[in-house]
């Protein structure tokens, strides 16, 4: 691996690839460089990433509940575009797909915007504290139904999806750890239409011991204590980040080293992710990761330095299958191949083209694509390496510069990290 | 590569399509002996039959244990019938939708029981009512059209959406396979005709159509399923992504195609009215794709939130209308074009719900739930029985494999039943 392509790479797969015609600076500063913007953005020097929910109305009653999300939703992906900390929203990105609330059931916006900043502020931190926060967050407790969760009827709702989805996996837990944990995780609760913090009413709380994978719990911080303290913990959220950044092909010996670098840190989310550059920055590699539409739309107007109004990014990825806060269910979406369905293929053709429309004149993408210059194209993209023969034969059918860089965006080599 | 996040990895033997009649496992019995499922569905209607007076009723329906089901009568040649195959994604409580008048169901679902003078009556039995908002398929219950199926499931329920639906897409349950049980079905039948619409998943992609050689088209939503101007003027643009990507793309734009011919029509018959939810939408869709007669033989349709933690009442009332107006509007096209019997209707869905309700007017994951088979060659009324009286652990205890429903499916579209389903699982005999 060459240079270029370990920092190209690095920024496709750890943060939302690079900003337009910045590949040779990245190059030239070098990798230790660049590992440290990514992970350490304050230390570099790099200022914080703006609110960009600030001045946002996620409440105004005189739109629609779909207006509202819609406005949240927006905000984010303006913020994904614009960020020069992209590891944070990177890190959310995993965390809202993996920890999944939908605005399909869970309507107040406000409630939703909370949780996402619960990822950016906790995403990169200690994994108990992201947990503990996840399990009372009102937006989840709606979602997974903790807020109706009674001592005397416990709903398993969350219970059990904390211990199949979120921290350990099936296999690994008992329908009695379930019942175990949606009785101890009673008592928190919203009101409905609200964006307050949950509050814990005892008399809705059954505090009676339970057996929880071993250990007895009974309430939030023990819960979450004996899950992220059991070892399939760590090796089942080792092996989730490690798929999602490195490939979903990534072998099982890696996974276990990068599980023993987790909880040598006492589950630090950023340890983690840092052992994962490393193994990039060696060669390991899981295979490519098939962007979903969110990701590859972020990443390419960050590449051509497009900005594609709020509405007609949304509408995009409708279309394609995945709008941020819109997943299908509490897997969040399914990913990899499911990529090349009919549906998202055409939706992201389409995207591709408004997205290349929107490309400013002065964007090198843009002068490249109508120059007919393949390799400054994909250096302008911030790509690892050139546009392989297929590809190049097919950018020199298109006659117009503005179809040319929408075959691009939509190239295997772009699509495909 | 799998197009499931879980599970559904190398099947050491992912050779389904080629594997013929040799590839029986030890799960399954030999031919012309009752398979256990099918065993276990008779013991019910036994059991309901000899105590009479707590457990519902034999079956309109005897379940057939080894006679093959009749030729069905019917105008549409064989290899031109198309199964339509509805997920309920969530897991839909069966116990709502398929209610024993059995005075125990009261006492497990004091807040979300369905009062019993609300039901619909089912043809041939007087223990059971289907779940009132099941009102506009009224007339295909009375006309015989409509089998309910009872406490199916597979073997080793799990009460994971994610397990189940594993099991539900490769019928190979607790073996991870790349295959799904209909992309099987369309990998021996499909010959050399091959073409992209033979297998359409309408509203979500659905391994249960991965094969190793035929290939489905996916529209997750019809409406958006076309090329914008932005797309589709320039000139070159199509030809060059169709070079760089291949069969897929190729696929694509045909398909766009023809969805763009029944749009209009899809449009102008179930927008008029009113508003039809995802599922009743997307039966519509599937409705024109078959009349249009553009060789699709399976059509798979998801819609969600059957996953009724809470707020059930409502919230499965309104998903169970969508399904019936939708089914409701399906077989009405499909009569007026004179291709009534070309299409057989199933119902799935991960799991059935726990008997008891929660504290949230919800029910939380089960093992076995309720299925339809919907359509003029089905013979309606009800195959199996719920027994209240033998809970397994809280949940319907499971007496019918879900592969005697598939069996019945692929019997009926000309299998090779045993092939695609590695064993022999007899039939629900209402077909």
């Amino acid at each position: 691996m060459d240079e270029r392509q370990r920092i190209a790479t690095l920024h496709r797969r750890f943060g939302l690839g690079l900003p337009v015609g910045t590949l040779a600076d990245a190059v030239a500063r070098g990798v230790d460089i660049e590992v440290g913007r990514l992970l350490s953005p304050t230390e570099a020097g790099i200022a914080p990433t703006p609110d960009p929910l600030v001045g946002v109305d996620l409440t105004e009653a005189s739109v629609s509940r779909e207006q509202r999300s819609g406005r949240l939703v927006a905000a984010w992906l303006t913020r994904m575009v614009s960020t020069e900390r992209p590891l944070e929203d990177r890190m959310s990105w995993f965390w809202h797909n993996l920890l999944v609330t939908s605005a399909l059931k869970t309507r107040v916006a406000p409630a939703l915007a909370n949780q996402l900043r619960l990822f950016w502020s906790l995403g990169t931190g200690s994994l108990p504290d992201l947990y503990r926060a996840i399990t009372v967050d009102p937006a989840m407790l709606d979602y997974l139904d903790g807020r109706d969760s009674t001592g005397g009827a416990p709903n398993e709702n969350y219970g059990r999806e904390l211990l199949e989805l979120f921290a350990l996996g099936v296999g690994n837990f008992t329908e009695n750890d379930v019942r175990a944990a949606a009785a101890a995780l009673t008592g928190w609760t919203t009101v409905k239409q609200d964006d307050k913090p949950a509050t814990f009413v005892p008399r809705r709380h059954n505090d009676a011991p339970q057996q929880l994978l071993g250990t007895t719990v009974h309430d939030v911080a023990s819960v979450i204590e004996a899950v992220t303290k059991y070892p399939a913990c760590a090796l089942f959220l080792a092996g989730k980040v490690g798929r999602a950044l490195l490939g979903p092909g990534l072998d099982p010996a890696s996974v276990t080293s990068l599980a023993a670098s987790f909880t040598t840190s006492n589950l630090s989310v950023a340890a983690l992710v840092r052992a994962a550059i490393d193994m990039h920055l060696a060669g390991v590699t899981g295979g490519p990761i098939v962007l979903g539409p969110v990701p590859w739309l972020v990443m390419a107007e960050r590449a051509t330095g497009a900005r594609v109004r709020d509405l007609k990014r949304i509408g995009g990825l409708r279309a394609a299958g995945q709008v941020p806060f819109y997943a299908p269910n509490v897997a969040g979406w399914p990913g990899g191949q499911s990529w090349y369905g009919s549906s998202t293929m055409v939706a992201r053709l389409n995207l591709a083209g408004v997205i290349a429309q929107a490309t400013p004149p002065t964007s090198p993408a843009l002068s490249a694509a109508k120059a007919s210059d393949w390799p400054s194209l994909s250096r302008a993209l911030g790509l690892p390496a050139d546009f392989g023969a297929t590809t190049v034969t097919a950018l020199s059918l298109v006659p117009d510069t503005f179809s040319r860089l929408a075959i691009a965006l939509v190239s295997p080599e772009f699509v495909e990290v | 590569m799998s197009l499931t996040r879980r599970n559904f990895l190398t099947w050491s033997a992912s050779v389904a399509a080629g594997a013929g009649l040799t590839a029986c496992t030890g799960r399954q019995v030999a031919t012309q002996q009752p398979a256990a499922s099918t065993t276990a569905a008779t013991t019910a209607s036994t059991t309901s039959s000899t105590d009479a007076t707590t457990a519902p009723t034999t079956p309109l329906t005897p379940v057939q244990t080894s006679v093959p089901a009749a030729p069905p009568m019917s105008s549409v040649a064989v290899g031109e019938r198309v199964l339509v195959v509805v997920q309920l994604s969530g897991g839909n409580d069966g116990l709502n939708t398929l209610v024993p008048l059995d005075g125990r169901y009261h006492s497990l679902r004091p807040t979300i029981g369905l009062a019993d003078d609300t039901l619909l009556s089912i043809p041939g039995t007087d223990r059971y009512g289907l779940h009132p908002s099941l009102a506009p398929m009224q007339s295909l219950i009375t006309g015989g059209q409509v089998a309910a199926v009872a406490s199916i499931a597979f073997p080793h329920p799990t009460r994971s959406h994610f397990t189940q639906l594993d099991d539900w897409w490769s019928a190979t349950p607790g073996t991870p396979s790349t295959t799904g049980w209909l992309g099987r079905y369309l990998d021996v039948t499909g010959g050399t005709a091959s073409t992209p619409l033979r297998a359409v998943a309408l509203g979500s992609g659905v391994p249960a159509l991965l094969g190793t050689s035929s290939r489905a088209t996916v529209v997750l939503s019809p409406k958006d399923f076309t090329f914008t101007s932005t797309g589709q003027s320039k000139s070159g643009l199509l030809d060059a992504w169709k070079l760089m990507q291949g069969q897929r793309a190729g696929d694509a734009i045909a398909a766009v195609d023809v969805f763009g011919q029944i749009k209009l029509a899809t449009d102008a018959n179930i927008t008029a009215d009113g508003e039809g939810g995802d599922l009743s939408k997307l039966l519509a869709t599937a409705a024109e794709l078959i009349i249009s007669g553009h060789g699709a033989r399976v059509i798979h349709i998801s819609g969600g939130g059957f996953d009724t933690h809470s707020g059930q009442l409502a919230r499965q009332a309104a998903l169970l209308d969508d399904l019936a107006k939708g089914i409701k509007h399906f077989s009405e096209r499909l009569a007026a074009a004179g291709m009534a019997d070309k299409a057989l209707v199933m119902t799935t869905s991960e799991f059935g719900r726990r008997a008891m309700e929660n504290g949230s007017g919800g029910t939380d994951h089960g093992k076995a739930g309720v299925q339809f088979l919907i359509g003029p060659m089905v013979k309606g009324g009800l195959v199996g029985a719920t027994d209240l009286g033998s809970l397994d652990d809280g949940d319907i205890k499971p007496t019918i494999d879900v592969r005697s429903l598939y069996s019945t499916a692929l019997d009926w579209l000309n299998g090779p039943t045993e092939q695609i389903l590695m064993g022999r699982f007899d039939s629900l005999g209402v077909l």
